[in-house]
């Protein structure tokens, strides 16, 4: 993943990873001097018909970058999705690697307040660097690496500007997650997983070949509404954190409420993932968004699965 | 150089399956940034057609007399510099300045000597309004890229030319200039003057007073005096596979729009606006048929341009966003609401005057209960005052009224004419 870049033509800050310019429409690659992008998602009209993010010839609006984003990194995959009710993603995800020990963190922006989907992103981003940056120099106190992963993440959203009169300060709720498998024995796993708020971690395993899950999170909820959270206005940001250890044939899985919702027992859960036991991988992550569009859609879905083989 | 500001009023959600936008585009002309090299201004052209046929003479002079005042009184309402000329107009058109036909620039000379052949109007012979209007054609022609603007007044029907020749009259003056028409008294056709201020982009009243003439021409020649730019259209762009189904302006008076369209591309119409001054503000109500979409898309239902000779330059945007939440796909937007009202109440009182014409009082009473009703719920208090000198109001609330036995013809034909005068809505400020 590379960091942000800037544009070669016209000199705009762009997105991590983002291929071309969402300024000027140029290349990042050069090869192109402009225009290149992908077509209308409607009439598959060129690139160069959009115009200010409408298709010059349906007059589609071109998704957000945001609307629906997934990354496939072998062994961790994550999808996230606006849904149907939602005019924009506020959720975010950042997945990553070091070694075998692999990195998920899934943010949802609280939408009652300004420009949540900043909170999210940013402390999404900030807390898998800072857990990437740890493991990389070495770090196997994997406790303090999420207590400084989401210091950092709070420094991120603390950081998004805070409008004046507005809802109040942009909040998001982190769960980060590490998936450790054991250097020596091949058939064990540990994972540490730190939270506030209301998204969630849990263990999916098989017992005598159905499908078992076990939540590793406790929700910071009170009567439908979070009581703890990252942000300017944030009290106590001292993340919850919880240690287990699995056998190594199960999968970890983060995700936002925009999915448990729909399947709020680990009962349900478990019944949802035998449902969807065909596929694996990226393609189970999109079937488990699909499935909460399908059911309305209602928030914003971010399913992040690590330990896929 | 005049620049375009629009605001666009609409409820962007529509239901699932849902396909027709409805939006009121507020538009206002205002003056451009001083910084910019100023523009040569637009010259305007003034051209005053009166009738001087025989029935001028009626009223023991009064009409005669009042249309000299009246020509007179625009006449030193012009600008210096002002290109203008004065038709006598009965069963043809007459030059009565310059007499040697074309256009005078107006200045203290040229203003003195008009005046004074204004003076001496005479009345003779029948009316044939077409043949005034080719006169102004022929006088504006080479001066097409004018701010042009004629002041017709008739105390008569079209009798003296066959209805073709109106009609063909006027097809020549469209997009040449603009014409406001006037009718003197109650012998004349509402009909047949709002056709041609309708195709000509200006407005029909009656001067049911020979005594209010004057200040009714000053005003109209003033009026011409405020404007700044020319050949202003709106221009839509609307996706492929979408229909305009009704253009209209709905403010300040109420005008249709839809059959004056002309392609510019595949995917964009202009609809002619004519001439604006500085600071003038109107409103227009567009529906558009789009492709439907899926719940969460967002379409674009228009992109609203105002072009000035053709070059256009983006003002606003109509939008299109499906939603299943009901509360937001039937919220109604308030300024659509008041002025589809607005339409209704002109064509109620269009239809109950009808129906009150045929001896049909029980629609006639209906009806213009229902006018009542809409204007007094939009505030409209010209209209409820127009209507009252037809119908007496019980209650306004109810639109319960009864006809008046007897009606003047003139409080009749302004009811008539003016139930396109529209209110606009109480915006927050």
């Amino acid at each position: 993943v590379s960091d942000e870049q800037t544009c070669p033509a016209c000199g705009e800050p762009g997105a991590e990873g983002a291929l071309w310019c969402e300024a000027c429409g140029a290349d990042y690659a050069g090869e192109h001097a402009a225009l290149e992008g992908p077509p209308c998602v409607d009439c598959g009209a060129a690139h160069d018909e959009i115009v200010e993010g409408y298709c010059s010839e349906c007059g589609r609006k071109q998704p957000a970058e945001r609307d629906h984003q997934h990354e496939d990194l072998g062994p961790i995959v994550a999808v996230s999705d606006r849904g149907k009710r939602h005019h924009q993603n506020e959720d975010a995800y950042a997945i990553g690697r070091s070694g075998s020990t692999l990195v998920a963190v899934v943010c949802d922006g609280v939408s009652t307040t300004d420009d949540p989907q900043d909170a999210s992103l940013g402390a999404a981003i900030a807390a898998r660097d800072s857990l990437v940056d740890a493991l990389e120099a070495g770090e196997t106190d994997f406790e303090a690496a999420l207590v400084a992963a989401v210091a950092a993440a709070q420094t991120a959203a603390a950081d998004v500007e805070v409008r004046q009169g507005g809802e109040g300060p942009a909040s998001t709720t982190i769960v980060a997650s590490l998936y450790v498998p054991d250097a020596s024995d091949d058939s064990l796993v540990r994972t540490w997983t730190a939270w506030l708020g209301d998204s969630r971690a849990y263990w999916i395993y098989d017992v005598d070949g159905a499908v078992a899950v076990t939540q590793i999170t406790d929700d910071d909820e009170l009567d439908g509404s979070i009581t703890r959270w990252l942000g300017a206005d944030a009290g106590d940001t001292a993340p919850h954190i919880a240690q287990v250890e699995h056998d190594a044939d199960g999968q970890l899985l983060v995700c936002s409420d925009g999915l448990w919702k729909y399947v709020p027992s680990e009962d349900e859960l478990a019944s949802l993932l035998a449902d969807h036991g065909e596929v694996e991988g990226l393609a189970q992550a999109l079937a488990l968004v699909a499935y909460a569009n399908e059911r309305g859609g209602h928030d914003n879905t971010t399913v992040v699965i690590a330990g896929v083989t | 150089m005049t620049q375009f500001n629009a605001s666009v009023f609409q409820n962007e959600y529509l239901p699932e399956g849902g396909n027709v936008v409805d939006a009121v585009v507020s538009v206002t002309a205002v003056e451009g940034s001083a910084a910019a090299v100023a523009p040569p201004a637009v010259p305007i052209v003034e051209v005053i057609a009166v009738d001087v046929s025989g029935s001028m003479n009626e009223d023991g002079g009064a009409k005669i007399r009042a249309a000299r005042d009246a020509t007179i009184a625009a006449l030193d309402a012009l600008a210096p510099g002002v290109l203008f000329a004065v038709i006598a107009g009965n069963h043809q058109a007459s030059a009565l300045y310059p007499t040697t036909g074309g256009l005078a620039e107006a200045d203290a000379r040229t203003i003195q000597d008009a005046k004074e052949a204004a003076s001496r109007i005479y009345a003779d012979g029948g009316t044939a309004i077409g043949s005034w209007l080719r006169g102004a054609t022929a006088l504006i022609q080479g001066h097409s890229d004018s701010i042009a603007h004629v002041i017709l007044l008739t105390d008569g029907r079209n009798e003296h030319e066959q209805p073709w020749e109106l009609d063909a009259a006027i097809a020549d003056a469209v997009g040449l200039f603009e014409c406001d028409c006037r009718g003197l008294g109650v012998n004349w056709e509402p009909d047949e003057l709002r056709k041609i201020s309708n195709a000509l982009l200006g407005t029909t009243d009656i001067i049911a007073s020979p005594s209010e003439m004057e200040a009714e021409f000053r005003a109209l020649a003033q009026k011409t005096m405020t404007k700044q730019v020319t050949n202003v259209a709106l221009r839509l762009w609307t996706p492929k596979g979408s229909e305009i189904q009704f253009v209209k302006q709905v403010s300040p008076l109420l005008e249709d729009l839809s059959e004056k369209s002309k392609p510019v591309d595949a995917l964009s119409r202009d609809y002619p606006l004519g001439s604006w001054a500085d600071e003038e503000s109107r409103d227009y109500h567009v529906r558009i048929a789009i492709p439907t979409g899926s719940v969460g898309d967002e379409r674009l239902a228009a992109r609203v341009m105002l072009a000035i000779n053709d070059e256009a330059e983006p003002v606003a945007l109509v939008r299109a966003v499906w939603t299943n939440d009901d509360a937001l796909s039937t919220r109604i937007n308030r300024e659509v609401a008041h002025y589809t009202g607005q339409a209704e109440l002109a064509d109620v009182i269009h239809d109950g005057l009808a129906a009150r014409q045929a001896g049909d009082e029980k629609n006639a009473t209906l009806k213009l209960g229902r006018a009542v009703q809409i204007a007094h719920e939009a505030g409209n208090e010209g209209t409820v005052r127009l209507l009252k000198k037809v119908v007496d109001v019980e209650d306004p609330k109810t639109g319960t009224v009864r006809l008046k036995r007897a009606v003047a013809t003139e409080d009749e034909m302004a009811l008539d004419v003016r139930s396109t005068r529209t209110v606009r809505v109480e915006r927050k400020s």
